[in-house]
């Protein structure tokens, strides 16, 4: 017996071994050929007095990297009256005319047109363009500083400079900002000095002439000093006097978009704005550089980005109100000759492009086995039975998984499943009277594949008693709350700190959540909540009182209007949810959310990741992908079933987990299949199945009542708050308070509960569990064996799991058999190959 | 031994959950024994299995209860029904408890037979045990017709978890069944065959009794069709979105509604399912109900839409604030029945008509009684409302009082009727869903100036509970006195704006105020007098339209040796409103009447109940208006219990 408990335990940690956590491994260092060699900008226009332009020399070498070679490149310049060139290839105008930069390196001669007007005449003047980008370059007007939600030290800037006019007027009119008033609080000291520009507070604090919270942000000898100081004794005006207009930025760009280094490598990027005139400048040295991961990539002031490890990051570049991306990849090791990867679908060409790229191998195809286990739990969240395996691993079919996909898309289970899904992200949360309904509306919606954004629209235009009307119970019907929760889910992105303030890290304002929640301003409800409608007179709000809504800032009434502020006109007010839901269904950010969404449920995260996190500042990882998933879905007509095909039929999906030596390290490209714990319903069902003991729920943990139909599985529940289960809750069920976050992360509760646990133990040896009936049925040993291994792992046993079982388990004798083969079951159970699906 | 070290984790961890168990088990278990309530003095029934009988034929019933020893009569409402006491069963098993009134003590459970008449109305009728004890409660008790077999469910084909093996139904059929248990979610599955194109109809009822909980059922279809992974799989078809739900309180005029009722056309031939469940997974002796199938087509579909449609309609019932109210041009003289007028007529008042003076009545007669003829209330001019835009775009001037009919067939739709009112005028606006009803069809009306402003509306905003909490209710009834005269527009739309169809029918009275008596409502249901001792019978009066004279009650056909007594009762201290503004214009002023009913010492004892009458009369400045049925009370009078 002692020889069966070693071999259960080898088996157990060889189980849960095949999925654990892997290491980098140091890059090799060579030489590889450079192949060819280009420019950036191939032509430039430097526009009135001091203009410059920031050139790159990249090269693609024989390993398959390009690699930067500007700073070893020799530049020249056709006409040197015209402008000068430094060895960084910064070009800076002299005098008007045309002439080229002749860059040259290993041989490779490389030109591009310079072009200087107007080199005489001086920048006019004005705040965006002398004073803005200094604060955003130095971080003053970052979130963690002045740019943050209150500002700091009462002295509030916009977030990278995203409304100038308020800034100014918090620099020149002083003041201190408060959440609550648009009024400027006492004292109104301007923060300039006119008549001795030096002893402005803008120039004496960032220089540390005076204490300051930030620390010194430049010198008196900088050109940030001077710019600011220049501004000032000129008058410090918003615009240039003689209404010259200084035209504003309005898209910013930089180059290159993805850069993939070795462990050695060092990339310059070049910024590059376009203005509301229509031309183009360098701003490649007014904008704030930051790594998302220094542990990855550093950039510092300059834009250099310079390789730290193997990893992927994102450099921002925040400029202007604007805030753009560079996706820096570190590789341990180039790959001259990649492989041949087969493509099933467009996923495969965008997921392969950037493997490509980034130098990653992926792995093979995953075995039936690996597959089966795998899609039965992503599309109906049940394992399948072992008959089924066996037909299914028997089967010489070429295409017997594309016909197990429709099978599984066709299923009952799937709309249990996806019910289940909806019902998590809808926040379904039973209250007397209101889940039931609502419940019936998700489950059938999934079961009738409605399209998505027609349910969108049902959800947020419910009216009277429609079924999704009830939804806004739980939101107690404040306009701002139900916005919040609308836009998270619809849209993919956290507005809700644009409730009480400007959003701190992205460009959304107080007045744009406001007029968004205006939409719902005018909800209300007769009788305890129960028939929704929009009240002319204003909506259910605080405390009950019907009215308008009002901005919790200004104190004025808020009209509905869009994101870029455009009102509602007065005579589609009647409908205005029906119209936000018009809108919001039809804007590019509702597929994009919701493919992102799906895709997280398939592959462990978003390719936006957290999945309803989009902005600025946490790009996704395949953006031409995320794009064409959601292009495919809204021309498609926004079909669940569809997508979820063409995820589950890509050659993407099908890889093994198993990771290859190039790409162990590979978190977010899909190299290979990530395998991850499975959700807490779907693992209890996944028990009660191998056990073949039904859970029984009921509403109370002293109390036995309120059971739901005996065999009612995890999935099936309608509601958390409703259904008492201990298990649900260590395994990180949420209870749907809030837009749901599962936390199916380890815990030592869990632990505990894998030894202890009413689970994992007592089902096992139940008199009606499988084990007694297999028994019963006097199944041969080897079958019972083979038969618990495909119900929990879905693959028969390898030939040495077999022989070192059947050794040990040929000199048990009843009733000793019953528990060696629950202590079988329980190790199965508890490795980690089955608590995770891979 | 396997697994050594596992093992000894497990026990310790049994070991400390025992142990806690044990704990919690000796905390809760003395309160509880603590909590064991007594039995009542007097018969109670609770719960009746099964809930109905087939017309011609004789049902075998179970009522269960407490104090039902010696019972010995069945009293119905219908002479159509006769009951006669079969069996009497003492409790002392403890079962599942009834869900809907709780933890009490249940003490017998008594077998019947009814034998119901062939020509039994169909619909709900009520049942009451009579003993030595006095006469129980009313139980509610369904006749259907012969032309539909009733049947009793087989529990052992509807038990918990045999979807598979439901119960084979030919339809059309009514099944009497009960959810019995109160643990493992119990569903009662029926099956049954059907030819592709039928649309059928499933309806249960489910009766309520108590003052806990309500049980609450909901009907869903399946079909049986295996899956990949499941060979018994039901996949659902359809769910009774009907507001099973909704209980009074949330509209003046819903009663807890009890039945859920599911229509579905079949696109295939084969057998199907339909399950009866328990909201919120309940169950318990007391959840019964009848499950009717019949064709869609048939005119075995009642039309009425009140959850539990009775036999025969209520003789002594007054509504007032209720969409389904009959407003027709009657609706002024049947008002007028319940008030004093002056004698010739009417006393116009600027708050609209006002009992004053004499009357013409001589108030001899309970129900017919001469009524006052108003003149000065004129004539109700009705005005249909057909067409879409036109009336809102240049409505109809109607003059009051008048009644206004339409129907709101489209989304959005808002009709509208202008009237002229003069400055202190007094008004009542009444409104009427003959077809689709709340919260199906909401109809809001609101009366708006000139400039389009809302000067009243169908929206009270009451303040409830705690007085903090606040919420809107829609109203069918309002008064309001104008401030200015001029020119006002009653606008009536559906409460959404997605919402519309050919039974969203309205009906709208405009009219001027009539002080009057309201609703009368009489409590307790039965009275058992022990000799020699007093029980108190209570009249709750609504004072409608401000109506300020007096109202007296009389007591008739007490039984011999029992006497009636005007009874002065402390009133309840209320805590004060926090907001009652508008409070006046949607609800009645209400007052509380007692009357105390005394059984001498040597009061003969009954053995049957005693339908007591009770009256009221409107007296203004000491004229009388007509007498007003108030109801009817089984009274007995009982030995004083042996101890």
């Amino acid at each position: 017996m002692r020889s069966f408990l070693t071999s259960i335990a080898s088996l157990w940690l060889g189980l849960s071994a095949a999925y654990g956590s892997h290491s980098m491994r140091p890059a090799p260092s060579h030489d590889p050929a450079l192949l060819s060699a280009r420019i950036f900008p191939e032509s430039a226009t430097l526009r009135e007095k001091g203009a410059s332009q920031r050139f790159l020399v990249i090269g693609r070498f024989a390993d398959g990297l390009e690699r930067d070679l500007t700073s070893a490149s020799r530049f020249g310049l056709g006409d040197t009256s015209l402008a000068s060139v430094d060895e960084a290839g910064n070009v800076s105008a002299l005098a008007d005319g045309e002439t080229e930069l002749e860059a040259e390196i290993q041989g490779h001669e490389l030109r591009a047109a310079v072009r200087v007007v107007d080199s005489g005449r001086e920048t006019p003047l004005s705040f965006e363009g002398a004073v803005s980008p200094v604060l955003t370059k130095t971080g003053c007007n970052g979130s963690g500083c002045h740019g943050g939600v209150k500002g700091r030290g009462g002295f509030k800037l916009s977030l990278n400079s995203l409304n100038p006019r308020e800034d100014y007027d918090w620099i020149v009119r002083g003041g201190v900002y408060h959440v609550l008033s648009p009024e400027a609080g006492e004292p109104l000291v301007p923060r300039i000095d006119l008549a001795e520009p030096a002893e402005s507070l803008l120039l004496k604090k960032p220089t540390f002439a005076i204490p300051h919270g930030g620390g010194p942000r430049f010198d008196t000898d900088s050109q940030e000093y001077e710019a600011i100081a220049n501004w000032v004794r000129n008058g410090a005006p918003f615009e240039p006097e003689g209404g010259v207009t200084v035209p504003r930025i309005e898209e910013v760009a930089v180059y290159p978009e993805e850069i993939v280094l070795d462990g050695k490598g060092v990339h310059r990027l070049a910024v590059t704005a376009k203005l509301s005139d229509g031309r183009t400048r360098d701003i490649s040295d007014e904008v704030r550089y930051e790594s998302q991961n220094r542990a990855v990539a550093k950039v510092d002031a300059d834009g250099v980005v310079t390789a730290v490890k193997t990893g992927e990051t994102n450099v921002l570049v925040r400029a202007a109100g604007h805030t753009v991306h560079a996706r820096i990849g570190v590789i341990a090791e180039p790959i001259a000759d990649y492989p041949e990867v087969p493509e099933w679908n467009f996923i495969d060409r965008h997921v392969i492009a950037k493997l490509k790229r980034f130098h990653l191998i992926p792995s093979e195809l995953s075995d039936d086995s690996e597959f089966l286990r795998r899609v039965c739990l992503d599309v109906i969240g049940t394992l399948p039975p072992p008959n089924r395996v066996r037909e299914f691993l028997e089967d010489p079919d070429p295409d017997k998984r594309n016909k197990l996909i429709e099978i599984l898309l066709d299923s009952p289970e799937f709309v249990d499943f996806w019910t289940f899904r909806f019902s998590d992200l809808l926040r379904l949360v039973q209250e007397p009277g209101y889940s039931q309904l609502y419940y019936e509306w998700i489950r059938t919606s999934v079961a009738s594949n409605k399209p998505y954004d027609q349910m969108a629209r049902e959800r947020l235009d419910a009216q009277g008693r429609d079924r999704p009307s009830r939804h806004y119970y739980e939101n107690n019907s404040q306009p701002e709350r139900i916005l919040s929760e609308e836009l998270r889910v619809y849209t993919g992105r956290r507005f809700d700190c644009a409730q009480c303030h400007d959003h701190p890290f992205e460009p959304w304002s107080q007045d744009q959540f406001w007029g968004l929640a205006a939409f719902f301003g005018n909800l209300d409800f007769i009788g305890y909540y129960d028939i929704a409608f929009d009240n002319p007179a204003g909506g259910y709000g605080d405390k009950g009182k019907a009215g308008p809504l009002m901005h919790p800032r200004k104190k004025t009434v808020v009209q509905p209007a869009f994101l870029d502020g455009t009102t509602l006109p007065e005579e589609l007010r009647p409908n205005q949810r029906r119209e936000l839901a018009k809108w919001l269904t039809s804007h590019p950010y509702f597929a994009e959310a919701f493919v992102n969404r799906v895709w997280g449920y398939f592959f462990g995260r978003g390719i936006v990741d957290p999945v309803d996190d989009f902005k600025a500042s946490n790009p996704p990882t395949h953006p031409e992908l995320v794009k064409e998933l959601a292009a495919d879905f809204r021309e498609n007509g926004h079909d669940l079933k569809r997508l979820i095909r063409t995820i589950v039929q890509s050659r993407t999906y099908q890889l093994s987990s198993r990771p290859n030596e190039n790409n162990r390290g590979d978190l977010v490209n899909y190299s290979h299949f990530m395998p991850r714990p499975l959700e807490a319903e779907v693992l209890l069902d996944a028990i009660s199945h191998v056990a073949g003991v039904p859970e029984v729920f009921h509403e109370k943990p002293e109390s036995p009542e309120g059971q739901p139909p005996l065999g009612t599985r995890a999935i099936q529940l309608k509601s958390p708050v409703r259904y008492f289960s201990h298990f649900l809750d260590l395994y990180g069920r949420p209870m749907r308070y809030a837009v749901p976050e599962r936390d199916a992360g380890p815990s030592v509760s869990q632990a505990l509960h894998l030894y202890a646990g009413k689970t994992y133990t007592e089902k096992l040896t139940r008199e009606d569990g499988r084990i007694s009936r297999l028994i019963e049925a006097e199944t041969p040993q080897g079958d019972i064996v083979e038969h618990l291994y495909l119900a929990s792992l879905s693959r028969l046993p390898t030939g040495e799991e077999k022989d070192q079982l059947e050794a040990v388990l040929a000199n048990i004798k009843m009733p000793d058999r019953k528990q060696a083969f629950a202590d079988l079951a329980w190790a199965l159970l508890t490795s980690r190959e089955f608590a995770y699906n891979h | 031994m396997f697994l050594t070290k596992f093992q000894f984790l497990k026990a310790i961890f049994r070991a400390a959950t025992r142990m806690i168990l044990l704990v919690f088990a000796i905390l809760l278990t003395s309160p509880l024994q603590a909590e064991k309530k007594a039995l009542p003095s007097d018969p109670r029934a609770l719960y009746i299995h099964p809930v109905g009988g087939q017309r011609g034929a004789v049902a075998e019933v179970q009522i269960t209860g407490q104090t039902l020893q010696g019972t010995y009569a069945v009293w119905t409402n219908s002479d159509a029904l006769r009951g006669q006491v079969k069996r009497i069963e003492e409790i002392d098993e403890v079962g599942d408890q009834p869900y809907a009134i709780g933890s009490v003590p249940l003490s017998h459970r008594v077998t019947v037979e009814i034998e119901i008449s062939p020509d039994a109305e169909i619909g709900g009728h009520s049942l009451r045990l009579v003993s030595s004890r006095g006469v129980s409660d009313p139980l509610p008790f369904r006749v259907s017709s012969e032309r539909e077999p009733l049947i009793r469910e087989d529990v052992s084909r509807t038990g918990p978890g045999r979807p598979t093996r439901g119960q084979l139904l030919e339809y059309p059929v009514a099944v009497n069944g009960r959810i019995g248990r109160s643990l493992g979610g119990e569903v009662d599955y029926y099956s049954f065959d059907v030819d592709a194109g039928r649309e059928l109809y499933f309806e249960v009822f489910f009766p309520a009794r108590g003052k806990g909980p309500i049980p609450k059922m909901l009907l869903y279809l399946y079909r049986h069709e295996p899956s990949w992974v499941d060979p018994h799989r039901l996949r659902t078809l359809a769910f009774n979105d009907d507001p099973v739900v909704h209980e009074s309180g949330l509209f003046a005029d819903q009663g807890t509604v009890r039945r859920a009722r599911l229509k579905h056309r079949f696109a295939d031939s084969g057998r199907y399912l339909i399950a009866v469940k328990g909201f919120d997974d309940r169950g318990g002796p007391d959840f019964v109900y009848q499950l009717r199938i019949v064709d869609a087509e048939s005119e075995e579909i009642s039309a009425d839409r009140s959850a539990w449609p009775l036999a025969h309609s209520d003789p002594y019932a007054w509504f007032e604030r209720r969409f389904q109210v009959n407003l027709s041009p009657a609706r002024l003289q049947e008002l007028s029945r319940r008030t004093v007028f002056q004698a010739g007529g009417a006393k116009e008042k600027k708050g609209g008509i006002g009992p004053a003076g004499s009357t013409g009545a001589s108030g001899t007669d309970d129900v017919a009684g001469p009524t006052p003829e108003p003149d000065s209330l004129g004539a109700v001019s009705t005005h249909r409302l057909g067409g879409t835009a036109e009336n809102v775009a240049e409505p109809a001037v109607v003059t009051l009082p008048a009644i206004v009919e339409g129907v709101i067939d489209r989304p959005g739709k808002a009709d509208r009727v202008r009237f002229a009112a003069e400055a202190g005028q007094a008004v009542a606006v009444e409104v009427e869903t003959p077809r689709d009803t709340v919260p199906i069809f909401v109809p809001w009306v609101q009366v708006l100036d000139q400039e389009q402003e809302v000067v009243f509306s169908a929206i009270y905003n009451r303040v409830t509970g705690n007085n903090v909490m606040l919420f809107r209710e829609l109203e069918s009834k309002m008064i309001y006195t104008f401030d200015r005269g001029g020119e006002y527009t009653l606008q009536i739309r559906e409460l959404t704006t997605a919402h519309a169809g050919s039974d969203f029918a309205y009906r709208v009275l405009i009219r001027p105020q009539i002080p009057h008596v309201g609703q009368l409502k009489l409590e307790p249901d039965r009275l058992n007098l022990v000799q020699g001792q007093a029980g108190r019978l209570t009249v709750t009066v609504d004072r409608e339209e401000k109506f300020d004279g007096e109202v007296a009650v009389v007591v008739e056909d007490l039984p011999e040796g029992v006497q009636a007594f005007a009874t002065a009762v402390p009133e309840e201290e209320r805590p004060p409103a926090f907001d009652e503004s508008e409070k006046h214009m949607f609800r009645p002023e209400t007052q509380k009447v007692s009357i105390t009913l005394m059984a001498e010492d040597g009061a003969s004892t009954t053995n049957l109940p005693r339908m007591v009458r009770v009256k009221a009369r409107a007296i203004v400045g000491g004229e009388m208006g007509p007498l007003i049925p108030v109801g009817v009370v089984p009274l007995m009078v009982v030995a004083p219990p042996q101890s």
